[in-house]
């Protein structure tokens, strides 16, 4: 018995001709893959922006993203020394009305060191 | 692969840009070894079809993956390689359930054919294999799976072993020798002079 190489492109020859009853239906499939694919239903904007927008660039968009995280990380990883968070100073209007009353206060027994410097 | 031709970078080009006409081409050139090397893989058509279709439409979809056109036929297999690798992994759930329910019947040998290939042994398959070309598509479908695949990807679309190693993400030295044990096991099975 002669024992030699199967040659390659007998061998695919043999293995399409043996499918070859499914030509129509592999046909089919792809174009249903395509209409699913390609129309507009199934055509998402967010995947086509992602897609030309965020993919080429995904380092520069991950870079940055990464430097906004540690920002804000940083932000609120800091003490609050001056107590800003926690009560904002009054406005401008709120300090005038203040001052403006300080010798008011002052005739009523009210304590308005904090304001000194404007009653001189 | 033989070297790209021109018209095909185009087409793969175009097909970038979602044009219908040009996959309706590109896929054409590639669908059928794509269904067979899906359909020898996992030994069931209506599977195949199936997982054909879905590769397909993930082409599309992930085209912008792709990142040299004309590395289009490697990397559209190695999407139909993953599809066939997630057929495996639910198989293998579907059949764990099955055998957990059906616990008591202890029939059938954990290492013998798989049930898709026991299904297909009826007797008017086994007169047609006794033919050459039955008797060689009968053969790889005996592959061990690693081995098949490989064969698979190089006869059809004679794919290079590194494109094969990218689509089967194994090292080239590893698919160089599963395709050196495929040939051997199907060498000694068959004589060339029904093929030739």
């Amino acid at each position: 018995m002669k024992m030699t190489c199967i040659p390659m492109k007998t061998a695919a020859a043999v293995l399409l001709a043996h499918h070859s009853q499914s030509a129509d239906a592999v046909e089919s499939a792809r174009r249903t893959a395509l209409l699913e694919s390609l129309s507009p239903s199934g055509f998402l904007w967010w995947r086509a922006l992602g897609a030309e927008l965020f993919s080429p660039h995904r380092v520069v968009w991950l870079g940055m993203g990464t430097v906004w995280v540690l920002i804000v990380a940083l932000h609120f990883s800091t003490p609050d020394a001056g107590g800003f968070r926690e009560s904002a100073p009054a406005g401008g209007q709120d300090s005038f009305a203040l001052i403006s009353n300080a010798p008011l206060l002052a005739q009523l027994g009210v304590k308005t060191d904090a304001y000194r410097f404007d009653s001189r | 692969m033989p070297p790209v031709a021109e018209s095909y970078l185009l087409l793969v080009q175009a097909a970038r840009k979602q044009d219908m006409g040009a996959w309706n081409r590109l896929l054409k050139q590639h669908e059928m070894p794509l269904f067979v090397y899906i359909a020898e893989l996992v030994q069931d058509r209506s599977a195949a079809l199936d997982l054909a279709q879905e590769t397909f439409a993930d082409a599309v979809r992930h085209i912008h993956t792709l990142r040299s056109d004309e590395k289009f036929a490697p990397w559209l297999f190695s999407i139909g390689h993953q599809q066939c690798i997630r057929h495996w992994r639910r198989k293998k759930r579907e059949n764990a359930i099955i055998d957990r329910e059906a616990a008591a019947d202890a029939a059938g040998g954990v290492d013998g054919p798989g049930p898709e290939a026991i299904e297909s042994e009826d007797p008017r398959t086994t007169l047609i294999k006794k033919e050459g070309e039955s008797e060689f598509l009968a053969q790889v479908g005996r592959l061990p799976e690693l081995q098949r695949e490989v064969f698979l990807l190089r006869t059809l679309e004679d794919f290079s072993l590194q494109e094969i190693a990218a689509i089967v993400d194994a090292p080239v030295g590893t698919v160089k020798s599963r395709l050196h044990h495929a040939t051997v096991s199907l060498r000694s099975m068959l004589r060339c002079s029904r093929f030739g």
